[in-house]
């Protein structure tokens, strides 16, 4: 593990580091991730919540074809040893009253290593924001019109 | 910024394994291959900003976390 966090050893178990931290959330490396009782999302804090957190979501019940391959370099960086130590989620947006996800930036955690990272995927650059129902949607590749809620 | 002038089918060099050849120019386009180890991500800037853009979206959604579940409900529920 990186001898540059400084936090004591109990709460550094709790959080996940990003080595190189997040786009446009540069500062902060250190995450940790939370379930929102009572709904499919988690939110993902800063110690101390000392800056803005991020709201992300499981994509595989929502989008069941969604696939992408990890590169080399990023499971380097990830010390992937085993398939099963991944989770992958989404970022998600709030605009008005419907919800989008990030499907061209997941979010690979390593549960054993605590490591994370954010992979960027320029073959799914136009699925950047991409509507987000309920799970199970019928269409699966991102070309979900906006759903008009009333 | 170091800045060299290079014409088509000339290239530059960076570090050991990064080759970075002009391939044509056509008009205001201008043709680029890029020769780096798998593990050195390139990517256009606009879709890093882009993904700057919607995290930080992101994390100002992260503030009414009360409106997740409603706006999951299907339309007409």
């Amino acid at each position: 593990m990186p001898a540059t966090v400084d936090l004591k050893d109990t709460e550094v178990k709790k959080y996940f580091l990003f080595p190189r931290g997040l786009p446009g959330l540069e500062g902060e490396k250190r995450y940790c991730v939370e379930a929102i009782p009572g709904n499919p999302f988690f939110v993902m804090l800063q110690p101390a919540e000392s800056g803005p957190g991020l709201i992300l979501v499981d994509p595989f019940p929502f989008f069941p074809g969604y696939c992408f391959e990890l590169e080399e370099g990023d499971r380097r960086e990830l010390q992937v040893e085993k398939e099963e130590d991944l989770v992958v989620y989404t970022t998600v947006t709030i605009e008005g009253r419907q919800l989008y996800t990030n499907l061209a930036a997941p979010v690979v955690f390593n549960v054993a290593k605590k490591l994370a990272k954010q992979i960027i995927l320029p073959e799914r650059s136009d699925q950047l924001r991409v509507p987000l129902g309920p799970p199970g949607p019928p269409e699966r590749d991102g070309g979900a019109k906006p759903g008009k809620e009333s | 910024m170091l800045v060299l002038t290079r014409k088509p089918g000339e290239s530059i060099v960076i570090g050991d394994d990064v080759v970075i050849k002009v391939l044509s120019v056509e008009g205001e386009s201008i043709r680029i291959g890029i020769t780096a180890p798998r593990a050195l991500p390139v990517y256009r800037q606009e879709l890093l900003e882009a993904v700057r853009q919607e995290n930080l979206r992101a994390a100002l959604s992260a503030e009414q976390p009360e409106k997740l579940a409603e706006l999951l409900k299907k339309p007409g529920e």
